[in-house]
């Protein structure tokens, strides 16, 4: 058999194994080919190089002479290579440096490969062996016209805080050279994803002093709350909701809002809501997604008329202020989620009682986005959505202040140009921005067609038809609908059964807190041993084993229990040093073995102390904020059943 | 000018080149090379008439350094450049 036809044989068979679709596709030629010449040219040491000719222009893609050397080169230029590092490839070329770089790696790297031609892909599949790094090596392959459109995923599944600082990019040879666009476009994204990233783990941080008090001060609204899943499909896809957002362009349409009042669902955003009942309009429901909201923000006497979409962790003072309807969606807490898990258990009827999230970008507007679509609203309506300073302005008259002020020269700085919402450029914040990329990846992900710009200023949403409130109003908001009559028409999510386990667990928060000081405790003392075991000349291998045996259990303990996670949560900036170090490892195996022991004891000290905090707190809580279950929250039969009996059994 | 000062001439061009395509400047790099190129030939004469290197190396050498030159490669000119005629130059001036 040729030599070739063998490699493209078991190139074949590994692609159908690991990528079916993909290599379906490819093999089928379902692709648009450009107008590439590929062939491989000898290089030093008796290697094969790759030179494509394009437009008349023959460019290598490795060098002849010192391949080895330059990849070489490159490898040293990383110093230690650290465990799980995410490598990012744009272009297989021939491979060669692709293997340089397992070689030189950990077993547990991530290495991403995306290939911005098809022809050179089709190319090395039928010259080049590579079954064995397609089927047995920790390589994931995008390859142009066959599984492109997965590249955003893929970069994500690669990136994460723990190793993002050790992610490395490569450019194989002449790629910027023959495909720029593509390139260009693979690493923006690339930016893009590790940029959301770094801010979405700042935001936690930022949070984080805030999210595990107001989690523990707010989840007592749970047991008189709504879940978002109750609100899944009341618009039919035949009314339309109007995102409301507090911009500056707001200022210009918020009278229009009255004329759509029961004929839309009116869905505003926190700082939306004094301008809109200063002036008489009563949304259907106002979204919070802030922990250190300030309450002023929120204090209007109609204020508790609005029900408010709300998660555990936002600022506790707006959550006390609101008296009406709380809707909930799930907020990633650890905390709420056993609380929802021990609540199923107990319910008659769980179907509300499951943790429904709603997408966001990081701003508020984004999540009253995914509400409209959880809704199924026919059109989503954009209103004071500016995402762009409007005469210097960032908000809207009657939201932070009665009359916003023109930001100064100094606050104007580090600002970046973005296309408006009438073509010309506008100046717009980077966290402004970002929100804006989300908005056009979900339209363009989801292919929505019945999005509509009405915010009348700011920058462009891209896949948004931009259009007049008013005259969107007019065209689209024509069918009457009682949404506070179908709210009102809603159970609590938490039944009998449920509101008791709930009412259980809120009480013996305290002692759950006790529970995770104490296994800290045991963690930092086991840590301990086992450094002085590792310290010792010989390493008793029986004693070692032992003691890392009893850590494992901690260990599991500290990854799975609800309650411990609470508490580490709440160490955000530990935590990343913690995780980041843990991928930093020694050269030494022994001393690799007392770092580790000693990070142990640092962890559980930090743990321990943490939750001495949360035990002090907790008890604090349940004692100043107590809940209890009676007769008034009997909501239907089974309820009255089951609160019948219980009488009966006090009785006897 | 002798063997040795050729050879240094033709060494500092290269690092020179090298300089400016390290810094990405590929126009400055191909620009400056031409403009110094016949110190460069005159070495590769110069390896071939010395045995320096054998005559398939001096073709395949001149050849790639052609194809970079006429295709503005900057890979391949980087690699002719550092890997190929600085590597002998430097063993060479030791």
């Amino acid at each position: 058999m040729d030599e070739h036809m063998d490699v493209y044989e078991k190139n074949k068979e590994a692609y159908y194994k690991a990528y079916p679709q993909e290599a379906a596709l490819w093999e089928g030629a379902k692709y648009e080919k450009s107008n590439l010449l590929i062939r491989s040219i000898s290089a030093s040491g008796g290697a094969e190089s790759l030179l494509v000719e394009k437009d008349d222009r023959k460019l290598v893609l490795d060098g002849v002479f010192g391949s080895k050397e330059r990849i070489q080169e490159q490898i040293e230029s990383w110093g230690a290579i650290p465990s799980k590092m995410p490598l990012f490839v744009v272009g297989i070329s021939n491979l060669e440096h692709i293997r340089a770089y397992l070689k030189a790696a950990r077993e547990d790297c991530l290495i991403l490969v995306y290939e911005p031609s098809i022809e050179i892909f089709d190319y090395v599949m039928r010259h080049i062996y590579i079954a064995d790094l397609i089927l047995d090596s920790p390589i994931l392959f995008v390859v142009d016209q066959l599984n492109d459109k997965g590249l955003e995923d893929k970069i994500a599944a690669i990136l994460n805080i723990d190793t993002a600082s050790s992610l490395k990019t490569i450019v194989s040879p002449n790629y910027d050279v023959l495909f720029p666009e593509k390139t260009e476009a693979a690493v923006r994204i690339l930016k893009k994803k590790y940029t959301n990233l770094i801010i979405t783990w700042n935001t936690m941080r930022r949070f984080t002093d805030v999210a595990g008090l107001n989690s523990i001060f707010n989840i007592r609204h749970l047991l008189h709350g709504y879940n978002i899943s109750q609100l899944k499909g009341m618009l039919r896809n035949e009314v339309p909701a109007i995102i409301i957002s507090a911009g500056p362009s707001l200022n210009k349409n918020i009278e229009d809002l009255k004329d759509a009042k029961g004929k839309a669902c009116l869905i505003a955003v926190d700082t939306a809501i004094k301008p809109l009942l200063n002036r008489g309009i009563v949304p259907d429901f106002f979204v919070i997604v802030d922990g250190k909201k300030p309450t002023e923000l929120m204090q209007h006497p109609r204020i508790s008329e609005v029900p408010l979409v709300t998660c555990s962790v936002v600022a506790r003072g707006i959550m006390d202020l609101h008296q009406g309807k709380k809707f909930f969606y799930y907020s990633d807490d650890s905390l709420e989620g056993e609380i929802f898990k021990r609540a199923r258990k107990e319910s008659g009827k769980s179907e509300n009682l499951y943790e429904i999230d709603l997408p966001t970008g990081g701003s508020v507007a984004n999540t009253a986005f995914s509400l409209a679509l959880h809704m199924e609203a026919s059109r989503i309506i954009l209103v004071g959505q500016d995402l762009a300073l409007t005469n210097g302005r960032t908000h809207a008259d009657g939201t932070f202040k009665a009359k916003m002020e023109k930001l100064s020269e100094e606050q104007m700085e580090g600002m970046i140009e973005v296309e408006g919402i009438y073509g010309k450029p506008v100046l717009t914040r980077t966290d402004f921005h970002m929100y804006l990329q989300w908005f056009e990846d979900q339209i363009a992900k989801k292919e929505l067609k019945n999005v509509y710009d009405a915010t009348q200023g700011g920058a462009k949403i891209h896949g948004t038809t931009v259009m007049t409130l008013r005259k969107a109003i007019k065209k689209f908001c024509n069918k009457p609908i009682d949404i506070v009559a179908k709210i009102n028409a809603l159970p609590e999510m938490m039944d009998w059964g449920a509101k008791k386990e709930f009412v259980d667990l809120y009480d013996h928060l305290p002692e759950k807190m006790s529970e995770v000081f104490e296994k800290a405790l045991e963690g930092e003392k086991l840590y301990l041993k086992l450094e002085k075991i590792c310290k010792q000349k010989e390493l008793k291998e029986d004693a070692y084993r032992k003691i890392v045996k009893k850590i494992e259990k901690i260990n599991d303990y500290m990854n799975t229990n609800k309650y411990a996670l609470f508490v580490q949560d709440n160490l955000m900036d530990l935590n990343y040093i913690m995780r980041t170090a843990i991928y930093q490892q020694e050269a030494d195996e022994r001393d690799d073995r007392i770092s580790l022991a000693q990070q142990g004891q640092v962890m559980n000290f930090y743990i321990r102390r943490e939750a001495e905090k949360w035990i002090e707190i907790t008890k604090q809580v349940v004692e100043r904020r107590p809940m209890e279950v009676n007769r008034e929250d009997i909501q239907g039969s089974l309820d009255q059943l089951l609160y019948d009996l219980e009488c009966e059994e006090v009785a006897q | 000018m002798n063997r040795e000062e050729l050879f240094l001439d033709c060494r500092v061009i290269i690092l020179q080149v090298l300089e400016q395509l390290d810094q990405k400047r590929t126009a400055e790099g191909f620009s400056l090379l031409v403009r110094q190129i016949h110190p460069v030939q005159d070495t590769i004469l110069e390896l071939a008439d010395g045995g320096f290197l054998l005559p398939d190396d001096i073709q395949q050498l001149s050849e790639y350094l052609l194809q970079a030159l006429e295709n503005k490669d900057a890979v391949l000119l980087y690699d002719v450049l550092k890997y190929a005629l600085l590597d002998v130059l430097n063993q060479l001036l030791e």
